[in-house]
């Protein structure tokens, strides 16, 4: 019997991870990596969209540009391959547009200042550009693509991107306003709105604007259409929510997961992590008195200093503490759980796995190895 | 002299996702509303959190009450852009509807920073007409809020010469003056978090004009003890391990396992705290509990209030 995520990283070409900020996302989707090259012998690409390159350092290496091959531990499935790739969404344009434009052109938007502002300044830009990355690695790689979404409360708009990259390129239509595709009568038509850009949002400002979306003009063809089979590829592909136990990730993670079960087309929900889950205790039975009169025992005479009456009332405080704190605790792991079966209870709702918390974030394949182990995606297993 | 959160007319709540903003920005709000003050609170990210700190569903664009004295709004950038060309604009009635309102639509939303500009503009018009006394942004990702409290100065400078640019003057007025604007820094004590927040201490104030007011640490864990509890952890723990694994009965190694890892985390949490306490200085990094995995507004606000 193969696990759920098994069986959608060895089905599925396309996995995007998907969740509010701070759930670890990164961290889950370098492991499904990990699982799928090294544990199901995929070969698989793991792609980013952060300029921190936080990425590979999860995988324990220094940030480098470009796409980097991980070196697998010894003991995988044969044929596993595993690349990273970190998108850097300025670079990603300036790459964009030496490709695309002829080198004047592609000069003159760089020096755009509408230009530096969209691709440096604002975020919206990010989605555009990830699409577009992602249309290339799709197009080269074999086996699993798992792409580690950026994160939003609504999850969905990175799939909005390719939309969105239509809606804004198409703009072009305020060249039509602008007066600037000639003709006596789209200029006579244009005034009033030139007239009132103008006077909003300053003359150099619209020239600027206008400019911009006339040299990207030649960008428009090619990204729409990888735009659409960027969308195409969108319908076949496997969904993993990552949350963490805390009420209101499991809030967002149960609507994004409703939301894309609603959706015509798009990527399926197909599993659910939730990360940072405090481990389960084993139970025990503690008797307060026999744990005092252990303690006691292994106190030396140094720990006698205040009086035998003093230690006595020292440890029996201590216990008594240490057994409510726990106890608190415990309740408090109980309350993850229930609040997590809670989240993801229904009919036909997608299996979900809990990762647990660790101290640190994690920074070596080893940590990862563990993590795509809990994951059930370990090679020994199948 | 910085001025106190609650003192501010505008508080920008920032930091990485999921260190709970949306909380402390309710958490701040309702207890400034408890002094009196008239105060709103706006989901920049409409993620619907604010309201939900308050036991309300998500609201809309338009100001709705969720406690005495508290309103919440989420931003909606589209419906700021038609507010603004509406109030703003010598465009006649008529063709609002025409293809010149479209085309100034498409270009509010095409060019970079106008949204932002007025989504920060819509809050601080409130700040400016005193409609309310406090208004806290509930921010969104880091890195974003940058762009959101930067688009006053970006704007007025791309778009020198316009009616927007010259509006942009007053917003970064209001921004820039200290004792009117602020952004708290909000982490929890993980390194990640920490280090968004670190660099949040160095870009807000060197790529906005608003200055810094503080921090807060959420989620700090407990200690598992008084201070001579941990004294007695810690010379247990050594007695244990010179006796080896024998020695103890599996109840003594489990409480002492469990209050162990309790303090190396708290050690850890500490270590985290300090990193952003000292670059903080002399502003004041503040601590609040770990409430559990669904923390309560009233107990959040009560702690606050203790703190502050």
């Amino acid at each position: 019997m193969s696990s759920p995520l098994r069986t959608i990283l060895a089905e599925r070409s396309l996995v995007l991870t998907m969740g509010s900020g701070g759930v670890g996302k990164t961290t889950i989707a370098a492991a499904l990596g990990l699982g799928a090259s090294h544990g199901l012998g995929r070969s698989t690409s793991v792609l980013t969209v952060d300029p921190a390159r936080r990425l590979a350092s999860v995988y324990g290496l220094d940030a480098a540009p470009g796409p980097i091959e991980i070196t697998l531990p010894p003991a995988g499935v044969d044929g596993g391959r595993l690349i990273v790739e970190m998108i850097d969404p300025a670079e990603a344009w300036d790459d964009l547009v030496s490709r695309e434009l002829g080198a004047g052109e592609a000069a003159l938007l760089r020096q755009n200042s509408m230009y530096r502002a969209v691709t440096r300044q604002f975020v919206q830009s990010h989605d555009f550009i990830a699409v577009e990355r992602l249309f290339h690695l799709l197009q080269r790689a074999e086996g699993t693509v798992i792409v580690d979404t950026p994160p939003s409360v609504r999850g969905l708009d990175f799939l909005a991107g390719p939309a969105r990259m239509r809606s804004f390129l198409t703009l072009r239509s305020l060249s039509w306003f602008t007066g600037t595709s000639g003709g006596p009568i789209t200029d006579l038509a244009a005034r009033p709105f030139r007239a009132v850009g103008d006077r909003v949002l300053g003359r150099g400002f619209v020239g600027d604007l206008v400019e911009f979306f006339r040299l990207a003009g030649g960008l428009v063809e090619g990204l729409l259409d990888r735009a659409d089979r960027v969308q195409a590829a969108l319908d076949g592909a496997a969904a993993v929510i990552v949350t963490s136990p805390e009420s209101g990730p499991l809030i967002h993670a149960r609507a994004l997961g409703d939301s894309l079960d609603s959706e015509v087309g798009g990527p399926d929900w197909c599993a659910s992590v939730v990360n940072l889950v405090t481990a389960q205790r084993p139970t025990f039975d503690v008797d307060p008195v026999a744990v005092i009169a252990e303690i006691e025992g292994l106190c030396g005479p140094e720990q006698g200093a205040e009086g035998p009456q003093g230690l006595e009332q020292a440890v029996e405080g201590f216990v008594r503490r240490g057994l409510e704190r726990m106890e608190r605790d415990d309740e408090r792991v109980v309350g993850d759980r229930t609040r997590m079966s809670e989240a993801f209870a229904g009919d036909g709702m997608p299996a979900w796995a809990a990762v647990e918390r660790r101290d640190r974030p994690p920074a070596s394949i080893d940590v990862l190895a563990g993590i795509a182990a809990e994951l059930d995606l370990g090679p020994a297993v199948g | 002299m910085v001025t106190h959160p609650l003192s501010l007319g505008f508080l920008a709540v920032t930091g990485k996702g999921g260190v709970g903003k949306s909380m402390v920005a309710a958490a701040v709000g309702a207890l400034a509303a408890r002094t009196g003050r008239r105060v709103l609170i706006c989901d920049l990210d409409a993620s619907g959190d604010v309201a939900a700190a308050f036991g309300s569903p998500a609201q809309g664009y338009e100001p709705v009450p969720v406690a005495p004295g508290v309103d919440v709004m989420q931003m909606n950038t589209e419906a700021a852009i038609r507010d603004y060309l509406a109030t703003f604009t010598p465009i006649p009635v008529v063709s609002r509807l025409g293809p010149v309102s479209r085309g100034l639509d498409l270009m509010g939303r095409a060019a970079p920073g106008v949204r932002e500009v007025l989504s920060v503009g819509k809050l601080l018009w409130f700040v400016r007409q005193g409609t309310y006394d406090l208004v806290v942004m509930d921010g969104p990702a880091t890195g974003h809020v940058v762009g959101h409290l930067a688009a006053p100065v970006s704007v007025g400078r791309l778009a020198a010469g316009g009616l927007l640019a010259d509006q942009t003057s007053w917003m970064t007025d209001v921004l820039s003056d200290p004792t009117v604007a602020g952004a708290l820094v909000v982490a929890t004590p993980d390194d990640g978090p920490v280090d968004e927040a670190l660099a949040l201490v160095d870009r807000i104030p060197s790529t906005t004009p608003v200055g810094l007011v503080g921090g807060v640490v959420n989620r700090m864990p407990a200690a598992p003890g008084l201070a001579a509890d941990l004294r007695l952890l810690d010379w247990v723990e050594h007695a244990i391990a010179q006796g080896g694994s024998d020695s103890a009965s599996p109840g003594l190694s489990a409480m002492v396992g469990h209050l162990v890892d309790l303090r190396d985390r708290g050690d850890r949490a500490l270590g985290c705290f300090r990193r952003l306490a000292e670059r903080l200085d002399p502003l004041i990094c503040w601590s609040l509990p770990d409430l559990g995995g669904d923390p309560t507004l009233e107990a959040l606000v009560e702690i606050l209030e203790g703190e502050w």
